[in-house]
């Protein structure tokens, strides 16, 4: 069986690129890589610890196929924030990250933009919900963070904006 | 009951009578655009519950976010262009505006409480554009009703939009001690959050008070 190294999903055995992420494969290695994991399944298969983990994350259908989607796609998560980036890498057969992590000072920018008052909360309501459509999980956290912090940056905009219209109205009243 | 639907209003909003829809003489506790935002906030959260999409965890399309951005627009203009002497608004435009502005802020609240980033979230809150469609076909009622000079619509629409605030307080201190305390229980979030709630309410209504005392 044919997988591809970018996305980890599971293509013909003629294809030469991926139709998921449009990755061009080198089949040979691959080809090599993936039989040698289907071992593993089918080895894992004859085990009844496999059933407990897809029962445990209910990942659908108790095929060969699912079983397979899950080793791919959620395997063990390694923490490479020490490495300059952040967040997780997924730890698949061929030891590809998903794709890359979030820079930190992409953060940082976003949340200094989304704590700013007026505009700032429509900027990281839109930026969380764009993080949050992502895959990866590193994405998706930051997005979760910039739309709390949007929200709350809402209603403390909007619980502000009557005392600072109060305020100017009692110095144009002192000022008359 | 009254005088604590004007202490909670006073909150977050000035309540000057000039920007304030008026049944049989009396004044609503919120602003018409204060009115329009938690009336809207309300009444999604309403359709969300009946629809059973209170507990969807889906981020919303890029598409369903560009028509919710696009429908805030309207209120950050009129609000902008008003007080910056622009232009000259009316109380109409304020409660259309400030509907049209808070019926799609539950969606995210919805979303920051019940997304995982650990899990796979599959259960939308907009499903589709139906969806979207009702929810500004909700907006009518309100449009409709306050133009009714009837006491009892005073009671509701007031009630309504003023304990929709502490509902949102409660639910964004609910979200923010679940984020830092993860063991914590709901039932002990709850509670906090509506002690926090309640003592931001009266600081907020005690300063607006004082800060606009020679104004009402």
């Amino acid at each position: 069986m044919n997988y591809c190294r970018e996305c980890g999903k599971i293509l013909d055995e003629n294809q030469t690129e991926c139709p998921f992420c449009g990755t061009h494969l080198g089949n040979e290695k691959v080809k090599e890589e993936a039989d040698l994991t289907d071992n593993m399944l089918n080895q894992s298969d004859a085990s009844p610890s496999m059933d407990k983990i897809d029962n445990t994350f209910e990942y659908g259908v108790d095929s060969p196929e699912s079983k397979k989607d899950y080793m791919y796609s959620t395997t063990t998560d390694y923490d490479y924030s020490s490495m300059g980036g952040s967040g997780t890498m997924n730890n698949n057969p061929y030891d590809v990250p998903a794709s890359e992590p979030l820079n930190n000072w992409v953060k940082i920018l976003l949340a200094f933009f989304t704590a700013t008052p007026a505009i700032g909360p429509f900027i990281g309501i839109i930026a969380g919900i764009v993080f949050m459509i992502k895959e990866d999980q590193d994405r998706k956290t930051t997005g979760q963070a910039l739309l709390t912090v949007g929200i709350i940056s809402l209603v403390v905009n909007c619980c502000c904006a009557f005392a600072v219209f109060s305020q100017t109205l009692s110095e144009m009243s002192t000022f008359y | 009951m009254k005088n604590l639907l004007f202490f909670l209003g006073r909150s977050v909003c000035h309540q000057i009578p000039e920007r304030s829809f008026f049944i049989q003489n009396l004044q609503f506790p919120l602003c018409a655009r204060c009115t329009g935002i938690y009336t809207g906030m309300f009444l999604s959260f309403l359709y969300l519950f009946i629809s059973n999409r209170y507990k969807g965890n889906k981020p919303p399309t890029i598409k369903h976010l560009i028509i919710m951005v696009i429908l805030w627009l309207p209120m950050m203009i009129d609000g902008a262009s008003s007080y910056l002497g622009l232009r000259d608004t009316n109380n109409a435009i304020r409660l259309i505006t400030g509907l049209l502005f808070g019926i799609f802020i539950p969606v995210f609240i919805v979303l920051i409480r019940n997304f995982d980033a650990k899990k796979n979230n599959t259960k939308p809150i907009i499903k589709n554009y139906k969806d979207i469609v009702c929810m500004l076909l909700i907006l009518i009622i309100p449009m409709l009703v306050i133009n009714l000079n009837h006491i009892s619509i005073w009671w509701i629409l007031s009630s309504v939009s003023v304990l929709t605030i502490p509902f949102i307080y409660i639910q964004i201190f609910y979200i923010i001690l679940k984020n830092i305390f993860s063991s914590i229980k709901k039932g002990q979030a709850y509670f906090i959050a509506s002690l926090f709630s309640v003592m931001i309410m009266v600081g907020l209504s005690i300063i607006n008070k004082l800060l606009l005392a020679g104004f009402r």
